[in-house]
């Protein structure tokens, strides 16, 4: 059976650490950045509709298990 | 005096592997869907409008249960002009505090407010039905973690168009809203339960011998939601207020372990239904039904996330199997689950510390750590080889999780789990329209994130802008809406109730199929002759093992007759139960008599 290694040793801050890993760093920001602007218009729409408190009202549910 | 010590050392032998006898982790779910009509007013909420309007929209067999159904009657979505008699309750308040629905032939019946309009479906071999006014969707027995990542989206997508078609239907100004969420926010919240196969054995240790297997599952349990929460604004149930936690059901869990679901709930759940069969409890019981047991676990939340959903199931088929070979360690038992739940749940930034019964004080993070070392030695040793699809890869992926987590390395897990990607998007709503975690917009994106909109719901935002990562194909998923998983009894199940007269149908379940054949009578009145088929082995009834005789009945009695060998036993009213303990060759194999089946292909692979 292979041996799983960890992806981060305890000694290595391999996010953090210097050399190769900037260009994985911008590209993981540049992911995520892409990721929250995703979802910029749909919360855009979303707030957009109007009363919040009257949408919380009316999705109110019943206890289920 | 030799031939005694070799007796003894194979007796020792046989009883060591009979109790570290191990079966696939065959797994399911049955999850409650939050669902309303927004522009429809009732005191109380309309939950009992959603989810009829949803349900007349799936096209499925009736189950068959005693109450509100005639019993083998196939409804089809829309054409069903019973089910148009409208949404308004008729008749009584029963027992259950709910009102008799009628269908459109006038017919008033009980009603169970946990099991009604029960529907099993001839595509995928799944069910849909009613419970305490929510939408629940029953995935179809899978093998693999993949496949059931596959099969839950399989399922939301039947409810999506469910629920378009009837909003097609609802009049100008009211619209269905249906949440993938455990709770409102208001101290309501409702389960997303999954199932998992166990020996006997296993259940049994765990809810009556063996104290410390259950403590090690709720400890695995509570830490587990460093990737299987879905993230919450707020907190309820009279807990201390947070601005934001990681999961949405960790304030209703009051208890260490209960049969309760409703109330007073239980970090484990001892509900002992096994459908299998005969669920035996103590005893001796040889037969198939008294091996297999149903892990039925509500701790979960629904999660959206690839990643979270696969080692929601993945990671938890691993340990189930590690606690039914015995291989754990009482050293990762918290001294107090609850506590420890509040402890971790409220605290995102995954700082807070939980005491062990040993002392020491671990985060959610650190737990994890530890038990992922335990399980990566037990795969490494090849114990979950049969048991656990693909354990090697839901290992992996586990183990570059809980490294991100422990670095909270934010920018990677936002691709992976739902707490953490909700928690971001939050963020930055509230930085950019000046809101505060208290503001009621907030609790409003919390509920977006879950919306089953594909238009509307902040998750599926972010799915189709192709940052989130996926395990599983939009083929794959498409494939379980049409199709049942080929390598359980589901995919029997599916192909029966397709070729099968509707009418011949008198009763579904997991683990049979009740027909009804109409006998040639004198008499003026209706004569029928009763046949159960049997499915009591989830491994039983798959594509290798019953297409090809399938294919050549051509009748539905034929069909039975391929399927089970005819026993005929003693009955009333002209019943006649059909033994299903039968080889392999019948179709109903016995997966406990070979705990290391053939290495398994999920139907899935990875993307």
């Amino acid at each position: 059976m292979r041996q799983r290694q960890r992806t981060h040793d305890d000694g290595d801050h391999g996010s953090n650490g210097p050399g190769g890993q900037g260009g994985n760093l911008d590209a993981l920001r540049d992911a995520g950045h892409d990721l929250l602007a995703a979802g910029d218009e749909a919360i855009s729409k979303g707030l957009s509709h109007g009363n919040s408190e009257a949408f919380l009202a009316a999705t109110r549910q019943e206890g289920g298990q | 005096m030799a031939r005694r010590k070799r007796r003894r050392k194979r007796r020792s032998a046989r009883r060591h592997s009979e109790r570290h006898a191990s079966v696939p982790k065959v797994c399911g779910g049955d999850v409650e869907l939050g669902n309303a009509i927004l522009g429809l007013t009732r005191r109380g909420g309309t939950c009992y409008e959603a989810s009829r309007a949803l349900l007349r929209e799936i096209s499925g067999t009736d189950g068959g249960q005693a109450g509100c159904n005639w019993g083998g009657r196939r409804f089809v979505y829309g054409q069903d002009e019973s089910l148009d008699s409208g949404l308004q309750p008729l008749g009584n308040q029963t027992q259950y505090g709910g009102s008799s629905y009628a269908d459109g032939g006038g017919y008033f019946c009980g009603y169970n407010s946990q099991d009604w309009g029960r529907k099993f479906l001839a595509s995928n071999g799944g069910c849909v039905y009613i419970d305490m006014n929510h939408l629940e969707l029953c995935l179809p027995e899978l093998r693999s973690a993949y496949d059931h990542v596959a099969c839950w989206h399989a399922m939301l997508r039947v409810a999506r168009d469910a629920m378009g078609r009837a909003n097609d239907r609802l009049p100008q100004g009211q619209r269905l809203q249906v949440l993938v969420n455990n709770s409102d926010g208001m101290g309501n919240s409702y389960g997303s339960h999954m199932n998992f196969m166990v020996t006997r054995r296993c259940w049994d240790d765990m809810f009556h011998h063996k104290l410390h297997h259950m403590l090690y599952l709720a400890s695995y349990l509570t830490s587990s939601i460093v990737f299987t929460g879905a993230g919450k604004v707020g907190s309820e149930n009279g807990r201390e207020p947070v601005p934001y936690q990681i999961a949405q059901r960790a304030d209703f869990f009051e208890t260490l372990t209960s049969l309760q679901t409703t109330h007073h709930r239980p970090i484990v759940n001892s509900r002992d239904e096994s459908l299998c069969g005969r669920s035996s409890g103590l005893g001796g019981d040889d037969s198939l039904d008294g091996r297999l047991a149903r892990m039925h676990v509500i701790f979960f939340d629904n999660t959206l996330s690839h990643v979270a959903s696969l080692l929601k199931i993945g990671a938890t088929q691993i340990i189930l199997a590690m606690i039914e070979q015995e291989y754990l360690t009482p050293l990762l038992i918290l001294d107090s689950p609850l506590e420890a739940l509040i402890a971790w749940s409220h605290d995102p930034d995954l700082r807070a510390r939980a005491r062990l019964a040993t002392g020491r004080r671990y985060t959610a993070v650190e737990m994890q750590l530890a038990i992922l070392d335990h399980a990566r030695r037990f795969v490494a040793a090849g114990r979950a080889d049969g048991i656990v699809p693909r354990a090697e890869d839901i290992l992996a992926k586990w183990e570059e999780t809980i490294g991100q987590l422990e670095h909270r390395d934010t920018e990677s897990l936002m691709g992976k789990l739902d707490w953490v990607l909700k928690r971001c998007l939050l963020e930055r709503a509230m930085g950019r329209n000046g809101l505060t975690w208290e503001s009621p917009e907030m609790k409003h994106l919390d509920h977006l994130y879950s919306s089953l909109d594909s238009a509307e719901g902040l998750y599926w935002a972010c799915q189709q802008g192709g940052v989130v990562q996926r395990v599983v194909s939009d083929e794959q998923i498409e494939r379980f809406v049409h199709q049942p998983p080929e390598g359980t009894r589901a995919w029997g199940r599916a192909h029966i109730l397709r070729r099968v007269d509707p009418d011949s149908i008198s009763r579904v379940d997991w683990d049979s199929i009740e027909l009804r054949y109409r006998r040639k009578s004198a008499s003026r009145w209706p004569s029928y002759t009763y046949r159960t088929l049997h499915m009591t082995n989830p491994l039983g009834f798959t594509r290798s093992l019953c297409e090809r005789a399938m294919h050549k009945a051509d009748s539905t009695q034929k069909i039975v007759q391929t399927l089970e060998p005819e026993t005929t036993s003693p009955g009333t009213g002209g019943r006649r139960a059909v033994n299903a303990d039968r080889p392999a060759a019948s179709g109903n194999a016995v997966a406990a008599e070979r705990p290391h089946a053939l290495p398994y292909k999920a139907e899935s692979d990875a993307v």
